[in-house]
């Protein structure tokens, strides 16, 4: 089966997501003329061709190595409502909710995720995100710098920018495939043959104005804080109950023989040592849901992934996760600022949305646990600086940034 | 078994077995037939106390008999209607779906299906009589139907003030009807809080049902309130699809769209309750959701792929193909019906804040998990409406039902036992091929009928309210 996703999307049979990762928030000026915004946007494209090249041009003549260098092109819902472009918008792209205007708040009703409590804007609710992925920390972050080159020689030759960069954060892929809370992370992800079905926007039986979407996919992305020293308070036994797998192997934790308590699956790793990510325990990176067991039900990774269904109806909640980790320095407490940069990629957001709102899902729960009976702190053990939702168009063919033809559904531009 | 396009091979009833038509609801005594002999009993769905006596608990389990062994081309080792004798069996609600209209927003998108599941026209338009549940009858066919209340505001304007959904299966309405007026009225007024009139549930100048025969009863019944459900025998007697009186199009009193049935429910847990597999290298693993659908499995004409774009359908069967794969058995689990799993009520806002929760009325069950009816919205004595509540993260103006049945999650309650093995030869019966590609929802040939409902409703809807 042959796909139209953009570059970026590492979900076909072989590939991996290369180490490093960027990500940069446009957002519309005052007024904005879809028509500027499309030249701009026009030379942000020519500006990251050149780069994939080895080119750049304030250094002509001097040619690098791109170093494998990607960028993805998502529109957020504010693209379209301000350039008057609304019949356009896909109906299921959605806004996070905002921060509330002294910080803190939920990022979306029914879900236990909040906002930092410093946080009172959020960067990733922006008109246009670039996702950059490459195999050096300087790849992905001199693209960043130099689409605010394009968008400062675009300023400086027609006097202002309908295009302002107003966010970007970076993180690193872990070679040992776990996350900050040390266990291992996207482990029951879904199996390559699968996720086209889950990311894919599917074809439909009509033509509508938001057609263009068809072939191309949705963005989520969460920029989310780990409260490392609340999850560092718990006993490893408390730690492997929230996630539902061993700490140390991966291993999902089912009932125990004699009825009580939890064990590792039995004969999960294979071997003294090993771990999920072995290929000989590969059958145990998806856990069945427990029978036997609410609390183990309640934890993490089978709210997040509840086995319904297969990865092409939206009600599996399944998605493509390639996330980065981030350590952003220290806190004034002394305490690190790190976690991770979620994403993943969908075929609606409504798959991210269920997850985090309804009730036996992650619904009404900060990561997982009964969420009457949370313990110490793990109620805020993940805070949001940043989460947002883009369309992807499917990849250009002629070149240009993929969905420039939404331009052309305004009147306006005909 | 009425519908979804597909070749069914449903047979008679037994001769055998107890029917409705030979039975005085005064003085019977229901024999268990021999056949059959179970050491389970469903009580009354949700465990109402409609249900006032041995014998219509037993007419009860009767009818859900009758229904499976219509199905016997689907019955399967890994499926028993005893429930009781499953071993080391558990009561799971996993099994479960959205509420919402699938089909018109896997044809259209979801706006489309918004406005038509929501259809609904203007009092006093001349077609109101015929179309004023044109929504619900059309589209509301994911095992939960709803009707929204709308009420006059004090500039006089009509707008929507609640919405009541039910899950309440028809086939257990048309029992009482047939078999017990007193219980059948005692469950009207445990919904709508007062004693209903005889002829608003048995038809124009019926007095006292208690003088008309049982098939009288259940024809005026049918007629009236419940509709013929796709019942072939009802259809030839003359019973109209769809109910052609008032009161259950008013008060929601239980499903009636044909594919809402316990026929059908009970068919897509057997459908499922096989082994489907594929090899992959020498192992046996699970097939998918489209690879079940994909093939006709008991004879059926065509494969009944189009399933697979459903809520219901993929959900049911593949819960229950989950099981069978690894050798469980399963059942339903007492009582059986179709519940309100969860409701996500955080993602509504009145004036900025939690909804009241005296808006939030379930009932028709014996606490949660057992709900089979929810009312969402003002009551009629409060000044506020419908629309001043907002839905989602955008806070998004409160249209009708179907935004609130996006969040609802329906679904049975299963008895699932230990596992056992299951034979090469019992995955090589149910062998699928593996797909290319996912089935193409929008090439389902229901959406060719949607596109007709589609037209019919840019027709109409100046009028609609």
């Amino acid at each position: 089966m042959t796909d139209q996703i953009q570059e970026g999307v590492y979900f076909r049979p072989g590939e991996r997501p290369p180490d490093h990762f960027a990500i940069a928030f446009l957002t519309l000026s005052n007024a904005p003329d879809p028509i500027r915004v499309r030249g701009l946007l026009d030379d942000i494209w020519n500006t990251i061709e050149r780069l994939k090249s080895g080119d750049v041009a304030d250094l002509p003549g001097q040619p690098f190595d791109p170093k494998n260098l990607s960028a993805f092109l998502g529109f957020g819902s504010s693209f379209f409502r301000r350039l008057a472009l609304d019949s356009a918008m896909p109906p299921e792209l959605k806004r996070f909710r905002p921060p509330k205007p002294d910080g803190g708040g939920s990022v979306s009703l029914g879900s236990g995720l909040n906002y930092g409590p410093d946080v009172m804007r959020n960067p990733a609710d922006a008109a246009i995100s670039l996702q950059f992925t490459g195999d050096s920390a300087l790849s992905v972050r001199r693209a960043v710098v130099e689409v605010w080159k394009t968008i400062e020689n675009y300023s400086a030759s027609h006097g202002s920018s309908p295009l302002i960069l107003s966010g970007s954060y970076t993180g690193f892929g872990r070679e040992d495939k776990r996350s900050w809370i040390d266990f291992f992370d996207g482990t029951s992800n879904m199996r390559s043959d699968q996720r086209l079905a889950a990311i894919q926007i599917k074809e439909r039986s009509i033509q509508l104005p938001d057609k263009w979407k068809e072939g191309g996919t949705f963005l989520c992305f969460m920029r989310i804080r780990v409260a490392l020293k609340s999850w560092k308070s718990l006993s490893r036994a408390d730690q492997e109950i929230l996630v539902g797998r061993d700490k140390l192997t991966g291993c999902p934790l089912v009932v125990a023989d004699d009825g009580t308590g939890s064990t590792p699956i039995p004969g999960c790793p294979f071997s003294s040592g090993g771990n999920v990510e072995d290929g000989e325990n590969e059958q145990f990176r998806f856990a069945s849901r427990p029978a036997g067991s609410q609390e183990l039900r309640n934890s993490h990774i089978h709210r997040a992934n509840q086995g319904r269904s297969t990865s092409s109806d939206p009600e599996s909640r399944l998605v493509f996760r390639q996330g980065y980790e981030f350590l952003d320095g220290i806190d004034e407490d002394g305490n690190p600022v790190l976690g991770l940069n979620f994403v993943s990629f969908q075929d609606t957001p409504e798959r991210i949305l269920g997850m985090l709102k309804l009730p036996g899902w992650l619904g009404n729960v900060n990561f997982g646990g009964d969420e009457a009976n949370q313990p110490p702190g793990m109620d805020e053990l993940l805070t949001v600086f940043a989460a947002g939702f883009f369309v992807s168009a499917p990849v250009s063919q002629d070149g240009k940034f993929p969905g420039r033809e939404i331009f052309s559904i305004s009147d306006s531009l005909t | 078994m009425a519908h979804r396009n597909i070749y069914h091979v449903k047979q008679k009833a037994s001769d055998s077995l107890v029917t409705f038509d030979n039975l005085s609801f005064e003085n019977f005594t229901v024999p268990l037939s021999a056949d059959r002999n179970l050491a389970s009993t469903y009580q009354a769905p949700g465990k109402t106390s409609d249900l006032n006596s041995p014998d219509l608990v037993q007419l009860w389990n009767n009818k859900i008999a009758d229904e499976y062994d219509a199905l016997s081309p689907y019955h399967s080792r890994f499926f028993t209607l005893d429930y009781a004798q499953i071993d080391q069996g558990n009561d799971f609600d996993t099994v479960r779906w959205a509420a919402d209209p699938a089909e018109p927003n896997f044809c259209f998108d979801e706006k489309t299906a918004q406005e038509l599941s929501d259809w609904k026209l203007r009092i006093g338009h001349p077609l109101h009589s015929a179309l004023s549940v044109k929504g619900r009858r059309e589209t509301h066919n994911e095992y939960c139907e709803y009707r929204i209340v709308f009420s006059k505001d004090s500039q006089g304007n009509l707008r929507p003030k609640r919405v009541i959904f039910t899950t309440e299966l028809r086939e257990y309405w048309m029992l009482l009807a047939t078999h017990s007026p007193e219980r059948l009225a005692f469950a009207f007024e445990d919904i709508t809080g007062r004693a209903p009139h005889w002829h608003e549930l048995y038809g124009p100048g019926v007095t006292d049902p208690n003088q008309l025969s049982h098939e009288d009863r259940l024809l005026g019944f049918a007629t009236w309130v419940s509709g013929g459900g796709g019942d072939s025998d009802l259809m030839d007697s003359g019973v109209p699809a769809q109910p052609i009186g008032r009161v259950n199009n008013l008060n929601a009193l239980f499903m009636t769209h044909r594919i809402n049935g316990l026929d059908d429910l009970l068919y897509i847990v057997l459908y499922g309750a096989h082994p489907y597999a594929k090899r992959e290298n020498s192992a046996w693993i699970p097939a998918t959701k489209d690879e079940i659908f994909s093939k006709s499995h008991f004879g059926e004409t065509d494969p009944p792929i189009q399933l697979a774009c459903r809520h219901a359908d993929p959900a049911a069967a593949l819960g229950a193909a989950g099981q069978a794969f690894s050798g469980r058995q399963i059942g339903f689990a007492d009582p059986l019906g179709m519940y309100i799993l969860s409701f996500a009520k955080n993602d509504f806002l009145f004036d900025g804040a939690a909804i009241p929760k005296e808006w939030i009325r379930f009932s028709r069950g014996e606490g949660e998990g057992l709900y089979q009816r929810l009312e969402f919205g003002p009551g009629d004595e409060d000044d506020h409406f419908l629309d001043e509540i907002t839905v989602g993260d955008e806070e998004a103006p409160l249209k009708g039902g179907f935004q609130i049945a996006q969040r609802i999650e329906v679904g049975p309650r299963l008895r699932i036992g230990s596992s056992s093995t299951v034979t090469d030869a019992e995955y090589e019966a149910f062998e699928v091929q593996e797909l290319d590609q996912p089935y193409n929802c929008a090439q389902a040939s229901v959406c060719r009928n949607l596109a007709r409902l589609r037209d019919e409703y840019e027709q109409y809807r100046f009028s609609e309210v």
